[in-house]
Parts: C-alpha cells; structure tokens; sequence
C-alpha cells in the first residue's frame, strides 16, 4: 500500500504528538515568523487590551518599541499607564476593532472626520474615540479637540517610523454613528454619552469587513511607510459582554473565529502580512486554562509569559523556556490584581461599571 | 494638655515662638522634637513605640542629641502631636507642572498638554506616596495633625545664591493660583484619607501663589524657607483653628484681623 501523504510529517502536524502529549506551555513550532523582528526594527504596536501586554514585553526585552506619547518624565509608571502614556506607541487607548484602527490611520492622514467625537459626563468632555485614555475626561470641548490634535500628529509620527506594526484584533462587535460610519471603542452610556440626536447602533463586523479594514489600515499605514509589514495577533481574552443577543461564549467564539479566519485570509494574499498566535497559545486545549486569571478571562501573568517566550524564541532563534518572560507590569489604579491591563470593554459589563466607579 | 511638635527644621519655627505661644495658650504643655528634614525621613517608631532617627545613620543621631537633648521620643502620652514641616514631593511636583500643561488653560510654550485630570493624579500619586511614607514612620492617629513647610519666600525669584528656577517658572505661570489649589486640595484629600487634618499655610503668610511673603525669614540673607518666630504663632494659631481642644485653650483670640488665622 503506498504511503499517506500523513506519513512522514514532522511531529508538529500531528495533535497527539505536538499538543495532547505536551504540557501547558510545552507547545513547539507554532510559529515560523515571515519576517524578522529584531531588537533594532522599529515596532508601533496597537490593539485590544491584549496588545498592552505586548507592548510591555517588547519595550522590557530592549526590542525598539516606538512611543510617540510616551510617559512623562518624573510622573507615577502606574498613573503614566493608567492614562495610556507609553502603554502603545501613541495614545489611542485599546483599538479593539480593525474598523477602529483603519479610522485612526484615515483621521490621521486628514481623509477621514469623525463624526461625533466629544461625549459628556457629569459635565466633563471626553473623546468618543479614545474616552478611557482621560478617564475623568476633560473640562472643556476645545481641550478634547487640542489633544486629539497632539495625539494624530504622534500617530502620524509614529507610523512613519514604524518597520513592523503588530497589531492584535480583539473584537467584532462596536458601536457605529449609523450617518458616518464612524465607530466607537465604547457604547453610549457606558463611559460618557453621545449628543442628543446621536444615532449609534451596534454592529458586529463580518469576516469580509475585517479584511477589507485590515487591507485599507496596512495601505494607510505603507503610505506613511512604505516596505512596512504587518504582524497580527488574535486577543486570548474574551468578550466580557456582548450585546449581539446569543450567549456570551457564543458571540466571544464567533468573533474570535471571523478575525481568526480573517487573518488567513491576508495572509494568503500578501507577503508582507504574518500572524502570531498568541490567541493558539493561551487557549489550546493543553493549556487547559491555565493561563487565564481566576475571572476566567484575562492572561494570567504566566500566560502572557509563555506567548511572548515563544515570540521571543522564535525570532531571537533561543529555545522557548517555561521560565517566565521578566514581565515588570507597572501596578495600575484598579484594585484588582487580575487585570495588570487597562480594558475598559470590562465596563460593558454593568456590574464591573458599578465596582469600578 | 500634652502637644508635641514634632518635624523637620521647620518646627524649629514653632519653637522659636514657644514663649509668645506659650503665653497665649498657658493651659498647654509644649514639647518639640525635630530633625533635619532628610534625616526625619529616615527617622520611625520603633517595636518599643519610641520615635528615633536611623540606627545606621550617626549624624542623625547626633542631630537627634543636639537639636532635642534626647535621640528618640515617646508619641503616647501626648494628646496633639502636630506634624510640621513635610514637604510631600513639592520638587518633583514642581517640575511636572512646569514640564506638564492642563489643555483646558490653553498651550504653554514647552509644554506637553495633558488633561487637567492627569495632572491631578499625578500629583495626587506623589503625595500619596509621600504621605504613605510617612505614615508607616510614624503611625498616623486621630491625634496628628499635619503643616506643610511653608512655600518659599518671593526672594528666590531674584538672581542669587537663592534662586529657585522650577518655583520662579510655576510661580509665573498664568494659572500658578490654580494649580496651587490643587496642590493643596489633594494634600487635604490625602490628609483625610488617612485620618488625621490638614492644615495649610496660613494665607497671610503668602505674597503670591507658590511664594510666601519675606517678612518673616528668619534670616533672608542665607535662607528662603526658613520662618521666624511671628511666622511660628501664626502657624500655631492656624494649626489651633482647625483643632476646638487647642483653639479653647488660647487666652484670647488673636490680635491679627479675622482673629485665627486660617487658610
């Protein structure tokens, strides 16, 4: 009988060999990088809350991680982070969506107007599009508009420097101005509110929309800097709540499926697109949840660890180790100790709201 | 009624007016213990509740000797003990709000332009820490109740040896008023968070934000921050105002306008 086209596989394609024989964090060869990243290549980082941790191991392991807003000099890390100075490579807080980082990149390049982009609370003026990254917002209109001029100016800056962007999908599901088209990080109601005669809805982004974002987001980006590639992560973390009628696993497991899937699409179709997979790392079934914090939901710090040893090993060409990644998290405000990232889609959850207010 | 003063080199103001504060509050017994302010912040309670300098530290003990008679003290048989001359971080505070500029006054040449909110925690972090600091020294109770060194005197604004830059430049800010308002306000909040009261500067004592007046240097040809004995009573009436066990002790109220002095 001739041989299958199985036979003779190395042992990483087989599930037995390569995750049911190993243990949590035991798993090799996951990922083979497209392209280098080297300590000397200049990295803007962006995305969900997941993408903080990244940013962090990156700019701890001395790999050149661009911050065009970064902390100020003599002020608390934690308040620095609390505020988003330095947690990305500019100030745009968690880009949850690939809809939200394609606007981002349009504002920033001057094609693209936000459409109601100062919501109020409690007499304070907050930007719709980033309104966790002053969580006690501002105390005027025109401060909102002077810093968010200040922070596309470094979005500008920092993705003109930029050789690789990494990129981690978080979400699907967002809130959008069903006039503009203009999406929103946060709901109505949950951090500030929108203008009387707002119309925002929900909208929960297919696989063809996060391509198509992706696509325009990376072509934004390569006119700013041309040759840049484009790694894309899968945030591990689920929704904390969703708003799209099914069960909360159901909805969180569909939207990590699209982005998934959506990622294999670009990469399919350019060169310059890789993925890592982080969201593999943290949620195999070998890992049999260890890496998540007690809620079930965030990395635990040994989880995040683990996926960013395994970034590290593959392109700095070391074996990847059990021994933890030195993950030097700045304290934040919250407290609690489970959530070593700011993550204000937590808040959906009006429970969390009520515990963090 | 026992009261301790107890602090850095500024409650040597407070000493310097013992006699005019004793006679204005005869009820009372006085008692002062101080150190230079960066051996005071090495200085804690120990295990035997007695407050002493840094075993390591031989000049503090020395100083502890030389400025008290006695290199440690006992907080418990005093009814008051009123903590005088901490600074919490001003320095470093200083510099961020010059570095630092709330978008909501406008741009500031120089400046990065923050939200008024950051600035507000990032203030608040520090003296928190400060004050955090202190307190696991000297264990805070419904006793204490602290004075902040006072501002420095406006003749750090003049070329010399006593120039200060980083107050000159806060202090010549447009909104230097408001930011010495919150400066003061987080102080009280972190103050009550920990339980005991605040007391700010008295304002009579101050010629402009960030700035006290020169009139009561003790010696303004060496030194701008530290006060002479009419700046000691007035800092004691202020303290007192804000203490009905103390204030019910003076004879009569003050002779100065308004009577107390308060902030």
């Amino acid at each position: 009988m001739a041989g299958s086209p199985y036979d003779g596989l190395e042992p990483r394609a087989f599930w037995r060999a390569s995750v049911a024989g190993r243990g949590p964090g035991r798993l090799r060869g996951l990922y083979d990088p497209r392209f280098a990243i080297e300590r000397t290549t200049r990295v803007m980082t962006a995305g969900s809350c997941f993408a903080q941790h990244v940013h962090r191991a990156l700019k701890d392991r001395g790999y050149s991680v661009i911050e065009a807003e970064p902390a100020p000099e003599g002020v608390d890390p934690a308040v620095a982070s609390r505020y988003f100075y330095g947690s990305f490579s500019a100030r745009y807080g968690n880009v949850y969506t690939a809809r939200q980082f394609r606007q981002l990149l349009e504002e920033a390049a001057g094609s693209h107007t936000p459409a109601h982009l100062i919501w109020t609370r409690d007499g304070q003026f907050f930007d719709a599009l980033r309104p966790n990254a002053d969580p006690d917002g501002y105390g005027s209109k025109a401060a909102v508009l002077a810093a968010r001029a200040d922070h596309l100016n470094a979005v500008r800056e920092a993705a003109a420097q930029a050789q690789v962007v990494v990129f981690t999908l978080g979400l699907t599901e967002t809130w959008e101005d069903r006039s503009s088209g203009t999406v929103y990080p946060s709901a109505p109601g949950v951090i500030a509110d929108p203008p009387a005669g707002a119309d925002i809805g929900f909208v929960n982004l297919g696989h063809d929309a996060v391509v198509e974002d992706v696509r325009a987001a990376l072509g934004h980006l390569r006119a700013l800097s041309p040759g840049i590639k484009m790694l894309l992560t899968v945030s591990p973390v689920p929704l904390t709540a969703t708003a799209s009628g099914a069960h909360v696993l159901v909805a969180s497991t569909a939207s990590k499926a699209i982005l998934r899937a959506a990622v294999a699409t670009l990469m399919a179709e350019d060169d310059g697109i890789d993925y890592f997979p982080s969201y593999e790392i943290i949620t195999n079934p070998a890992a049999r949840s260890v890496f998540y914090a007690a809620n079930l939901r965030d990395p635990s710090p040994k989880g995040v660890s683990v996926v960013m040893g395994q970034f590290f090993s593959a392109h700095e060409g070391a074996q990847a180790s059990e021994t933890p990644v030195a993950q030097p998290t700045p304290k934040v405000q919250s407290e609690d100790e489970d959530n070593a990232v700011i993550c204000e889609e937590m808040l959906n959850d009006p429970t969390a709201r009520r515990e963090a207010q | 009624m026992k009261v301790l003063v107890l602090g850095t080199s500024h409650a040597a103001t407070l000493r310097r007016a013992f006699p005019a504060i004793a006679a204005a509050y005869p009820g009372l017994s006085l008692c002062f213990w101080g150190l230079p302010s960066a051996a005071f912040a090495k200085a804690a309670v120990g295990a035997d509740g007695q407050l002493r300098p840094d075993p390591e530290d031989a000049i503090s003990r020395r100083k502890a000797a030389e400025w008290n008679g006695q290199d440690s003290i006992d907080l418990a048989p005093f009814d008051r003990i009123l903590l005088v001359g901490l600074r919490y971080g001003l320095r470093p505070i200083l510099q961020m709000m010059r570095s630092l500029q709330p978008l909501e006054w406008g741009r500031r040449r120089g400046a990065l332009g923050v939200s008024k909110g950051f600035l507000q925690a990032a203030i608040r972090a520090d003296i928190k820490a400060s004050l955090r600091g202190q307190n696991s020294r000297t264990p805070f109770d419904a006793r204490f109740v602290a004075l902040p060194a006072p501002y420095p005197a406006t003749i750090v604004l003049e070329p010399g040896e006593l120039y200060q830059p980083v107050t000159r430049a806060v202090a010549g800010q447009k909104s230097a008023a408001d930011l010495m308002e919150i400066y003061e306000a987080e102080l009280a909040r972190a103050h009550a968070a920990v339980g005991i009261s605040f007391v700010p500067q008295p304002r009579e004592t101050i010629a402009q934000p960030w700035l006290s007046l020169p009139d009561h240097l003790e010696d303004a040809a060496r030194d701008a921050r530290h006060m002479n004995a009419d700046y000691g009573l007035i800092a004691f009436d202020a303290i007192a105002s804000h203490c009905p066990d103390l204030s019910g002790q003076r004879l009569q109220p003050p002779a100065r306008p308004g009577g107390f002095a308060t902030a």
